[in-house]
Order: structure tokens, then sequence, then C-alpha cells
């Protein structure tokens, strides 16, 4: 073939492409393909690297932010917490404003599992009822570095050491109104990635509801501020719907269920702030409520009996355990609050 | 076959990186999911194991096939080899494919890998599911290869003309901003819906996402609907039009200066 030929059949073919493009990405982008819609939890227009938001990766990402959350949280000091005893600010959601830790422990659960049937949770109740909150185990720490116990113990202890340095503070002066909202604002960031690599994950919901629903993340004082808590009370609404919604879709999963059940309460706590409520949703998330906890114990019950319930690990166990003897009284409520007025109601 | 085109392929195998290659798309379906919390759910390990393969595969097409596109585009103008086999009547176009070729056969095993691992070892049970999973794997496979081939094309024409940094950086760079860059683009649109030109800029920017079917495996959503599949083929085709005229009109088999 001719030179010349070759490029004009070489143009005209490209010219016949960029047509054919043209036309298909208009008739593509028409009919809205372009925009993916197979997210069930509709995210379907967030950003997906990857695609490990809800995958079976995401789980174990979704655990894994804790840390750097904490680092936030903290002011760039890690804290580490007794095992089992992650962010416990996510309920009850009393308004208080109490952002420390809640160390309360309930331990005398009526609804869980009763002592010595959990070889590991009976353990980590122990050490914690042993903790007197100052940390006292950092003496353990100095003591394992004395023995050397093999190479790698003392490789992760340096490691350990230079992530402290690395996120140590030493400017001690009290931060600014903006500079604390800054940082609730990475902090709630991080919550997002967190709880959107694995919504069926307890603490990861409920730490991010409890920022949407506290507006954590405002500068405090400024004008404004009341219109910005209603928009974040209002967007804590939609995650908690769309979380209980999305929970509902996996029902052998223990965590799911016990993640829905407390989205479904967080519904209902925000409903009952409403001056006219609608009384079709309260039944709709009671009725979910209560079939995702008893989802919940019915699952965990026959984990129990095939010693499935131990491949849990045992702080994520106990967390499971914690939210769910918390929302079974919270349930109690509930059903007192809108028994009450849903009766008054159904009189007139 | 051409000479040029056996020359390739006995490059690549002596440059051994095929070796860890295949390692790895062997390796990481069975490595990688375990990170998951499969003991308490013993169902996450199957669509784990589709997941990382398949990213492995766009992983290695990235890394590896378009650099390779990249640096025999560029060594067969600056070594005077094109204009040996020129020489020897062999014409600028059946070099470029001739290069091409080999190249884009020696990641035919990795997307061979990918879809034998979900093939056998994710299959879902249930003989409908399964049927369904098959088809979306060599969907998944079409598309793939429909997206990269052109761009590994227009990485060894653009190398021979401007050098292998450019040859390499522009199709992956149109391969990245179409896998993920677009999404952004398109989240701003949705969010301001009165600017024209980013409107234009993102309907004529390559939708390489949509070659990308992990999600469907991982959530297990079947197979694309045929005539929505059939769209997709047609878009990517005049893509692959339109880069391989692009491609074929910047090779050139001389060195640079002559």
């Amino acid at each position: 073939m001719a030179r010349s030929k070759l490029f004009f059949l070489q143009v005209a073919l490209l010219t016949t492409g960029l047509t054919a493009w043209g036309l298909q990405a208009g008739k593509l982008h028409k009919r809205g393909q372009f925009t993916k819609t197979h997210n069930p939890l509709h995210l379907k227009e967030t950003h997906n690297p990857l695609h490990l938001k809800e995958s079976p990766f995401g789980r174990t990402l979704s655990l894994a932010m804790r840390g750097p959350v904490d680092v936030y949280w903290h002011r760039g000091e890690p804290h580490e917490h007794p095992p089992g005893e992650e962010h416990s600010h996510s309920h009850p959601h009393s308004h208080s404003h109490d952002h420390g830790h809640g160390h309360s422990h309930d331990h005398d659960d009526d609804a869980g599992i009763p002592a010595g049937q959990d070889e590991d949770l009976d353990y980590l109740a122990k050490l914690l009822e042993d903790e007197d909150h100052d940390h006292a185990n950092d003496s353990d720490v100095v003591n394992a570095a004395e023995t050397f116990k093999g190479l790698r113990p003392l490789l992760l202890d340096r490691i350990e050491t230079m992530r402290t340095a690395y996120n140590s503070r030493t400017n001690r002066t009290a931060e600014s109104r903006r500079h604390k909202a800054y940082i609730m604002g990475e902090t709630e960031k991080r919550l997002k990635v967190g709880y959107e690599m694995d919504p069926r994950n307890p603490s990861a919901y409920g730490a991010y509801f409890l920022f949407k629903s506290e507006a954590l993340a405002r500068v405090e004082g400024q004008a404004g501020e009341g219109l910005v808590i209603r928009n974040r009370r209002d967007e804590a609404r939609r995650l908690a719907h769309r979380t209980q919604h999305y929970c509902w879709n996996f029902p052998t999963e223990a965590p799911a269920m016990i993640t829905g059940a407390s989205a479904a309460h967080d519904c209902l706590q925000l409903l009952s702030e409403d001056p006219d409520p609608d009384l079709n949703s309260v039944r709709f998330y009671l009725s979910r409520l209560n079939l995702m906890l008893e989802n919940y114990e019915a699952i965990r019950d026959a984990m129990l009996e095939d010693n499935s319930w131990e491949l849990f690990p045992a702080p994520r166990r106990s967390e499971m355990e914690k939210t769910h003897s918390l929302i079974r009284a919270l349930r109690q409520a509930d059903i007192q609050y809108w028994g009450k007025r849903l009766s008054q109601t159904a009189q007139p | 076959m051409s000479s040029l085109f056996r020359l390739t392929i006995a490059t690549m195998l002596a440059r051994k990186m095929w070796v860890i290659v295949l390692l790895a798309s062997i390796l990481t379906p069975i490595i990688f999911p375990l990170l998951t919390p499969y003991e308490t759910n013993i169902t996450l390990l199957e669509p784990a194991r589709a997941q990382t393969a398949w990213t492995c595969t766009w992983i290695v097409a990235i890394l590896w096939t378009l650099s390779q596109a990249a640096r025999f585009g560029e060594s067969n103008s600056n070594s005077g080899m094109g204009s040996y086999f020129r020489s020897q009547g062999v014409g600028a176009l059946r070099q470029i494919f001739a290069l091409w070729g080999a190249v884009m056969l020696s990641l035919l095993p990795v997307v061979l890998i990918s879809v034998g691992v979900c093939l056998i070892f994710a299959m879902p049970a249930d003989p409908k599911e399964a049927s369904m999973w098959v088809w979306t794997n060599l969907q998944f496979a079409t598309l793939l290869l429909l997206a990269i081939g052109p761009l590994a094309l227009l990485g060894v024409g653009a190398s021979s003309r401007f050098g292998a940094l450019i040859g390499y950086v522009v199709p992956t760079g149109l391969c990245l901003y179409g896998l993920y860059g677009v999404t952004y683009l398109g989240m701003t649109i949705r969010l301001r819906d009165d600017n024209k030109i980013l409107e234009w800029l993102y309907a004529l920017s390559p939708q390489y996402h949509l070659a990308d079917l992990t999600p469907r495996l991982i959530f297990k959503m079947g197979h694309l609907p045929w005539p929505e599949f059939s769209g997709f083929l047609l878009y990517f085709l005049a893509i692959t039009v339109v880069a391989s005229s692009l491609a074929t009109l910047l090779f050139r088999t001389d060195p640079l200066g002559n």
C-alpha cells in the first residue's frame, strides 16, 4: 500500500472511531450507564478504590481503621484500649456531650452470656475489673523489654515505641475552637471510611453515628451553629436508616444483626425528638429492632452451641455483647415510650 | 509468524519478569483472602479470591504489560531494529502489531489464571448462579483485554516516537484516569449541574471503570445484561479504533533524528 494511501486510511479510521466513540458515549451517558448502581448500600456515587468498601477485605480494613481514628480522637496520642474496650462513646445517646471513655462496665449483663460460658470473655472481664484506669499495665511493658523474648517481640516493641514517639505531643497549649473542629472533622472523615468499609460493624457504625448526631465536627459557638447541628442530625437520621436497611440484608451474620438493631434504635431515638413523628415508621423501626435483636440472640445461641462463637476474636465478641445488652435495655425503654404514644394517638 | 514477534517473545522470556508475574497471580488469590475475617464466615473466602485475582490482573496489566509495550516500542525504533526489519520488507504496520501481539500474548496467561481461579476456587454451588458466574468472568476478561489492548498499542506507538517514559505515562495515566479519576469528575458534576465544559470532558473521557466488573463478582450480581454488554463492547471498540489509528500514526520504525 502506498504510504499516502495508508496515511489517509489511518486518518479516516481515526475520524470514524472518534465519531463512533462520541455517539456511543452519548448513548451510554444518556441511559445513565456511566454511573454505577450496583452498590447495595446505595453508595453509588461514592468513590470505591479497588472496590474495597463492603468487600470481604473491607471488613478487615474497617477494624484496622480504628488505629488512625484513635490518633485523631486523642489529639495525636494513641491511647491503648484494653481488649474489648473500644470507643464506647457510641451509646447511650444521652446528649451529655461526654466524650470521655465511658468506662462504666456493666458486667451484670442480664441478657448477655453468663459468666463461665465463654472463657475469653471471662478473662477480659477480669482484666477490666483489675484495671484501675491509670494504665497500670505500663509496668508490664517495661518488664517485657527487660526479659528478651526473641527478635520478633523485640522488633514489635521497638516499632511500637517509635510509633508512640511519632505520635507524641509536646505542645501542651490548649487547642483553639477552630483547631478542635478541624481535628474532629478529620476524625469524622476516618470514621466515615471505616464505616463505609464495613457498615455491619457495630463500633464503626456507632462511632460514626455519634459524630453525626452530636455534630461533634463543628466550630463551637460559631454563628449558624444551630443550622449545622440540625443538618448533621438529618444526616445522622439518614445514616441510621440506611444502616438498618443494609444490615437487614444479612440475616445470618451476628455483627450485622446487632448493628442493625442499634441503628433501628437510633432511628427511634431521633424520631422521639420529632414533634410530629410518623407513627408508621415508628412501628416499622420497632418491629425491625425486635426482629434483629431476636435474630442476633438466635444466631449467637446457635453459634455457642456448635462452638463456632469462639471463632470471633474476643474483643469483637465482647463488643457485640456489650452493644447487645445496651440495646436490649434501650429497647425496653423504646417500647414503653412509644407504646404510650401509639396508644394515645390510637384512642381519639 | 513474523520474526519480530518471535524475537519480542524471546526477549520477554529472557527478562524473567514473567516468573514473578505468574507467581504473583497464582499466590495472591491464595494468600490475600486469608486477611479477611473468614474464620467466622467461611463464605467470605470465595468473593475475596475473585476480588484478589482480578485486582492482581489489573495491576499486572498496568505495571507490566503497559511498561513492556513502551519499552519495546522505544527500543525498536532507537536500536535500529525497526529500520533493519523495514529493509527486510516488514512494514511499519506489521512491526507495531508484532510488538503489540507479543506483549498482549504475555498478559493472556494472567487473565486465564484469574478466570481459572474464579471458576475453580470460587464457583457458586447453585447451578443457575454458576452459569452467571462463568459469563461474568468471560465478560470481564473480554472487557479487560479490550481496555488494555488499545492502551498497549498506544504505548508502543507513542514510545517509538517520544521515548519510553511518555509511552508509558500516557497510556497508564489514561487508564488510571478512566478507572478512578472519571468517577471523581462524575461526582463533581452531579454536585453542580451547570458546568457544560466539565460535562463534556466527562462524557468524552474513556470510562474504563465500566470494564472493571470486580463488584459484580464480589456482590454476586450476575453477568451484565447482554444488550448492555454489547453497548459496552461497541463503546470500547470505538475507543480501540481511535487508539489504534492514533498509535499507528505515531509509530515510527527509524531512530529519532533520522
